[in-house]
Order: structure tokens, then sequence, then C-alpha cells
């Protein structure tokens, strides 16, 4: 028991190493998502097929191999990543590329009316884009982007896997210092993902039946 | 096995979510939230690691690696099935059940003959992305030791200490799979559509 609570403090550090990169990711995620989505609804077809391809390359691989790739692979080609680096890059291109989904899908689901009325006031395309079809588009978005936060908390728990010292890497290096905590400390870890995610999904729940 | 069980966990999940009785209702509710809301490597570990020192039955449930972290991808993507297919359920109009109930069919056979078939229909988009997401998931797997497509990857990596190419080969593969898988998913759900 006495190691389970010495083994506390570094759980709890850990825990703010999984905050600060969940967030990282999260801010690095939306901007990619933004300007990939954007792009995406509205360049013409043949410009958009590049684009759709790295963004079905990046959901279609697995994170974990991604931020393998990046950790271990990339060092060959003379780029050298921090291992929390490496963790936050593949994170944020990896929802980047859903976000630009989401951004996507909400531009395109705006009422084509919208454009035309505005076109018909005499806007540019981009004012247009700027003024009428994003803002009500951003509502659209805020409950998948609240649930791609929770994905990407969850999902950040890979980065324990090249030695970044989050929650999850905390845990087993006390577990690794003391097997007979193991049961304690594993308990815990699952409660803290649990009580950090949960009230995001609920978020995310609330706000779509708000914006519906 | 992983597809197979998570969908299982999500059929008797869902049904549980949508039954008459509250406790089942509510057990079920609590097993999804609380599975949904922590990561599957987690979960993984958990299992692996944490559950040989339940005091008591502890020492009997030392499973070995491939069993845990199949097992712990079956509790999460279970979890989310359950989502999915109790929302499916609920989209099916409740003019469906009430005339199975008149035609005399028992809540189990109205869920059989009735629900279940259309509520399938309805969720297949996105079971069809779960399946893809648990078959990414398989990953997660290598790293208590279970060699999969990426376990071998690492191994040879360990031997010869070129990486780059092969996780750009396993990459590539899993993104050929994963096409199609969303391409057979998409022909399926063609297949089953009402609307001509």
């Amino acid at each position: 028991m006495s190691s389970y609570l010495v083994a506390l403090p570094a759980l709890a550090r850990g825990l703010g190493t999984t905050f600060v990169i969940a967030l990282v990711s999260m801010a690095l995620a939306l901007t990619f998502g933004f300007v990939a989505g954007i792009l995406r609804a509205t360049l013409p077809r043949a410009l958009d097929l590049p684009l759709l391809g790295a963004i079905e390359f990046l959901r279609g691989i697995p994170l974990l191999v991604l931020m393998y790739f990046l950790f271990f692979g990339l060092p060959q080609f003379g780029i050298h990543t921090g291992n929390n680096e490496a963790a936050i890059a593949a994170l944020a291109l990896y929802a980047g590329a859903l976000a630009s989904e989401i951004v996507r899908g909400a531009i395109v689901s705006i009422p084509a009316g919208q454009t035309e009325a505005a076109a018909a006031l005499g806007l540019s395309r981009f004012a247009i884009l700027r003024l009428v079809v994003i803002p009500q588009a951003v509502r659209r978005m805020l409950p998948p982007f609240v649930a791609l936060f929770a994905l990407i908390v969850e999902s950040s728990s890979l980065a324990a896997l090249i030695d970044v010292t989050d929650l999850l890497q905390a845990a087993r290096q006390n577990v690794e210092r003391d097997p007979n905590i193991a049961l304690s400390v594993y308990t815990t870890v699952l409660i803290a993902y649990f009580l950090v995610n949960y009230p995001i999904s609920i978020a995310s729940r609330r706000l779509e039946k708000r914006l519906a | 096995m992983g597809v197979v069980g998570a969908l299982a966990v999500g059929t008797v999940g869902a049904a549980a979510r949508v039954s008459a009785s509250a406790p089942a209702r509510a057990a079920a509710t609590a097993f999804t939230e609380f599975f949904r809301n922590t990561p599957p490597l987690v979960q993984i570990y958990f299992l692996a690691f944490a559950l040989p020192k339940l005091p008591g039955i502890g020492p009997h449930l030392v499973l070995p690696a491939v069993v845990a972290a199949t097992l712990g991808l079956v509790l999460h993507q279970g979890a989310i099935n359950i989502e999915i297919l109790r929302a499916g359920l609920l989209a099916v109009p409740d003019g469906q059940s009430e005339a199975a109930a008149a035609l005399g069919l028992s809540r189990i056979d109205q869920l059989r003959y009735v629900l279940v078939p259309q509520a399938v229909r309805i969720s297949l988009p996105a079971l069809g992305n779960n399946v893809i997401s648990l078959f990414k998931n398989t990953t997660l797997v290598a790293s208590i030791g279970v060699l999969d497509l990426f376990g071998e990857a690492n191994d040879v990596i360990a031997q010869i200490l070129v990486s780059a190419e092969l996780f750009l080969t396993v990459g590539v593969v899993y993104v050929v799979c994963v096409a199609l898988l969303g391409a057979s998913f998409r022909a399926l759900e063609r297949r089953l559509s009402l609307a001509a």
C-alpha cells in the first residue's frame, strides 16, 4: 500500500503530461483540420484529389504505426524527433485528418441557398465563406470536435509506448518497480481516464442535442 | 475473433439497454460508458497485468497475452457497438414494434424478427467504421508482446535496424486493408439498402 501512495505523485505528473500532449495535439489538429477541410470543401475536384489521398492515408494507418514511424523511422532520414514531439506530431496528424472531415462535412452541409443569397448580395467568394458559411458550419462542428478531443485523450495513451512519461507510462514504471501495486495502480489509471473522458463525452452529447 | 466478440457484446448490450428491466438497462449503460471512455490500451494493460493481482481469485486469472489483448479490444469495441446498435434500435419507428406486438409477438421475437434486422441496416455504416477501427487497434496487441503484422515488423527491426521502410510498408498494408474493408462495407450497405 505504501508504495502505491509513493506512486501517486508520479501518476499525477503523468496525468499532467497526458493533458499537455492532448491539448497541444488538439490545437494543432484543429489548425490542420480547418485548413485542409476548407480547402477540400472549396477546391475543384482535380486539385482536391492529392489532399483526399493524404487524408485517407492518415485515417487508414493505425496511429501506433504512424507514431513509431515518426519516432523510429524518421531519424533514418536525418530528422531526429524527441518522444514528446513524435507523439504530438502523430496525434495531430491523425486527429487533424479526422478534423478536416468534420470541417468539410459541416461546410458542405450548409444549404446552397445561403451561398447563393450571399452571392446575390454581391459578397466575394471569400467573404461568403468567412461571413456566411463558416459561422453557421462551426455550430455543427462543435459536438464532433468535443468528441474528437475525448478520442485524442484516449489515444494519447499510445505515447507511453514510445516512452513518453504520460499517465500510462508513469503507471508502467511504478508497477515495474513494485509488481504488487499493479491492481491498485492500473485501477487508478482506468478511473482517472474515465473521469477525464466521461464529462467530455457527456458535453459532446449535450451540445449535439442543443444544437440539433 | 475480435469482430465477432465485439458484435456479440454489442448485440446483447444494446438489447439490455432498450429492455424493460431497469437493472439491466443500468448495468448495460454503466458498462458502455466505462469501456467507451477509457483507452483500450489501458484496458489491455489492466487485464494483462492487474487482474492476476486480484486477491483470492487473481492467480487463476493469469491470461495469456493474446487473450488479454483480444478481450480488451472486444470490451472497448463492443461498448461502442452497444451505442451504435442502441441508436439503430431507437431509430426504428415505434409503429414497427407496436404492429409486431399487435401480431402477438413476444418482446424477444419482436427484437429478433422485426427490430434488429431494421436496426442493423440503419447501423451498418457506423458498425463498418467500428470494424475498421478494431482492425487498426489490433496494433495495440503488439505492445504486450503478441506478434501480429506490426509486432513482426518490430522484431525484424530489432534484428536489422532498418525501420523507416518497414513501418511505411506496414502502414501501407494497413491502409490497403482498411480501404478494402471500407469498400466492402459500402457494397454491403448498397446491397441491403431498400431504396432503389
